[in-house]
């Protein structure tokens, strides 16, 4: 067992436990959890972090190439600025079951891929790489955050929930969602330009719609759509959960599917 | 209060504040194309058009044009009618930004140029070889004949086929040494040449014509080496008509250690093949033919570049930052500086029970 697994396990024992600890704080009446579920949260982003940053000084370069690489570095991500919302942001709380259970979920996919290295082709020696990787990561993260209160605004649960903690005005979930939804579109937007900066250096063409970049713009342009008819067209709560939940499906779609199912890859990603 | 009345209500209500403005101080003409619907629409039109040309569709570059057309023209009636505009001046800027980015783009697409070509180490860059992929309509002008030569090519690789970085030297026209290599364009009067993993060896022949005391100099591509490793060879049909087939026998490619592929890789050996005889030629040796004789000048290395041009790269990225920098301060403006009406909501914000 090397070191890089070594890390993975207190690591899975933290995702299980935030899981866990989030569905049992739904129903706990007299408990309150959140330190433990900010905790387990943080302290499995530390032990991803530890791995990812032992294989990087171990090999040289960091996570951005293979299956497994993308979805570890993502998982860090995700659970980073899911984390730091949960302890900075209380009201994001409520999104706990939903998150935890999704970083858990990418967790596993994680371990269930080769963790094997591919060298780096030379074309990711640039600085645009670095912007480019974590807006989108960002970008991600705020996705995961809206989806998560837009989940906990129409899930049926709501009803059987005891705990005082979930008890949050529709209103101030939706404006929530707004907020992160928002500053997920401006964190897309930088992504989208730094990887047409990196494409034109790299490839000598700035877009070209290759599959990857097409679902990346379909996803902005929703998201841009979303913007758009909250003026028009006053969006319920539950058409704002399905909106935001679906800009995180298909976010999601086009980091782990896209680049690893199309025929025709974008040449950065695989 | 049940909430159908309240929605029933709702609907009643006259159009207030920024709204009544909007429609006091413009006229209908320039209102209705202003909507926001309107902008839904282009929106979702766009969408659609996106994704018909990744499916190949003649009809989603249409769409796209016309999506982007209509989407242009509502935007241009929005910014001179919506009152909402002036009071947001960084809503303002970044709308701005998208038609600029719009109109840069739509410049770029009118003047793009695409082409290609290959070149060996020693040769002058020739326009005429230059193969057109795509021309907008703005004819660009290429860099004239001899505008560079090419220098040394050297390609790093790791055990294996794992290709590293890539350089290609250049000797520009005023004798300065300049190169391009992954991820660094030659820059030559705007026209950016990229290298390409296309490359391979060349042999270097000379023609001698019977009849006349001059020769011409040529190279001969073989196939992209070390992707087509084992098919090193390649037809030629000499002026006087002969068919040949030249073959060269490169060297095994270290399988454990890093190496770089060069002229050296070659093996500096032709073998010529003429009516089944083969002959080997080294670097300098002469083949005599019916119709005049040609000598083997030695290997070089080819490689492919990409040639593109768009005046309006520089437009879209100064229009994109001010996209991005004018909706970084909406978003500031519109979230981190709390309205009191989130005030009084985050004070009131558990409900209690
Ligand atoms: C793809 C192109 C477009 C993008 C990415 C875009 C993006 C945005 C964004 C991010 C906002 C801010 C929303 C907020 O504060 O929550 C906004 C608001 C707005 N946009 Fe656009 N926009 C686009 C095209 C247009 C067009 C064509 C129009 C023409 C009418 C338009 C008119 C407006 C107006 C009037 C608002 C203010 C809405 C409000 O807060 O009530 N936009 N847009």
């Amino acid at each position: 067992m090397n070191d890089y697994t070594l890390w993975l396990y207190p690591a899975a024992i933290a995702y299980h436990l935030a899981a866990v600890l989030s569905m049992q704080e739904l129903f706990d009446r007299c408990n309150d959890y959140s330190r433990w579920i900010g905790g387990t949260i943080l302290a499995g982003t530390l032990f991803v972090t530890l791995a990812i940053a032992g294989r990087w000084l171990t090999y040289g370069q960091g996570p951005f190439l293979t299956m497994h690489e993308v979805l570890i570095s993502s998982l860090f991500s995700l659970s980073l600025i899911y984390g730091l919302a949960y302890v900075f942001v209380p009201i994001t709380r409520v999104g706990a079951p939903f998150a935890a259970v999704t970083m858990l979920l990418l967790f596993i996919w994680a371990a269930e891929t080769d963790p094997g290295i591919r060298l780096l082709p030379p074309t990711y020696e640039t600085p645009w790489l670095w912007v480019h990787v974590i807006f989108g990561k960002l970008f991600l993260g705020c996705c995961l955050v809206a989806t998560s209160l837009g989940v906990w605004l129409i899930t049926p649960l709501k009803r059987f929930v005891r705990s005082v903690r979930y008890m949050w005005v529709p209103q101030q979930l939706e404006r929530q969602v707004w907020i992160w939804l928002s500053i997920a579109f401006l964190f897309h937007s930088v992504m989208l330009i730094a990887g047409a900066v990196w494409a034109q250096d790299a490839w000598g063409r700035y877009w070209d719609w290759d599959p990857l970049e097409t679902w990346a713009f379909i996803t902005w342009l929703c998201m841009a759509l979303a913007l758009h008819m909250r003026s028009v067209y006053p969006l319920g709560p539950r058409t704002l959960s399905l909106l935001a939940m679906g800009v995180f499906v298909l976010a999601f779609l086009t980091f782990f599917g896209v680049p690893f199912v199309s025929v025709n890859p974008h040449q950065g990603a695989v | 209060m049940p909430e159908s009345t309240l929605t029933t209500k709702m609907r009643r209500v006259e159009p207030t504040g920024i709204e009544r403005q909007r429609r006091k101080s413009n006229p209908a003409w320039l209102r209705a194309p202003a909507s926001l619907r309107i902008t839904s629409f282009g929106l979702l039109l766009l969408g659609a058009g996106v994704l018909a040309t990744s499916r190949q569709s003649d009809i989603g570059q249409w769409l796209i044009v016309v999506s982007l057309l209509l989407l242009a023209i509502n935007l241009c009636a929005a910014l001179f009618s919506n009152p909402l505009f002036r009071v947001k001046p960084a809503l303002f800027g970044m709308h701005v930004g998208l038609l600029l980015l719009a109109v840069s783009l739509a410049y770029g697409q009118l003047s793009r140029f695409r082409g290609h070509f290959e070149i060996t180490e020693g040769q002058e860059f020739d326009p005429r070889q230059v193969i057109i992929d795509r021309q907008g309509i703005l004819v660009p002008t290429l860099p004239a004949e001899g505008a560079f030569k090419q220098g040394t090519i050297r390609i790093n690789y790791s055990p294996g086929m794992m290709r590293r970085e890539t350089q290609s030297q250049v000797v520009m026209v005023d004798g300065r040494l300049s190169g391009a290599t992954d991820g660094r364009p030659l820059i030559i009067e705007n026209n950016r040449f990229y290298v390409t993993h296309n490359k391979g060896f060349s042999a270097l022949i000379s023609w001698w014509p019977t009849q006349e005391s001059s020769a011409s100099l040529g190279a001969l591509h073989f196939p992209p080496y070390p992707r087509l490793a084992p098919m090193q060879q390649l037809s030629w049909a000499a002026p006087d008509g002969t068919a040949l087939r030249f073959e060269i026998t490169p060297k095994a490619i270290p399988q454990d250690e890093n190496w770089t592929l060069s002229g050296a890789m070659s093996g500096a050996l032709l073998l010529v093949t003429r009516d089944g005889t083969t002959t080997s030629l080294q670097p300098g040796e002469i083949l005599r033919l019916a119709g005049g004789a040609f000598r083997f000048e030695g290997i070089k290395m080819w490689i492919g570049y990409r040639i593109f041009r768009d005046p309006s790269l520089y437009w879209c990225f100064a229009s994109a930052m001010i996209v991005l920098c004018c909706l970084a301060f909406h978003l500031a403006g519109r979230y981190l500086c709390r309205s009191k009406r989130s005030v009084a909501l985050t004070d009131n914000r558990k409900v209690n029970i």
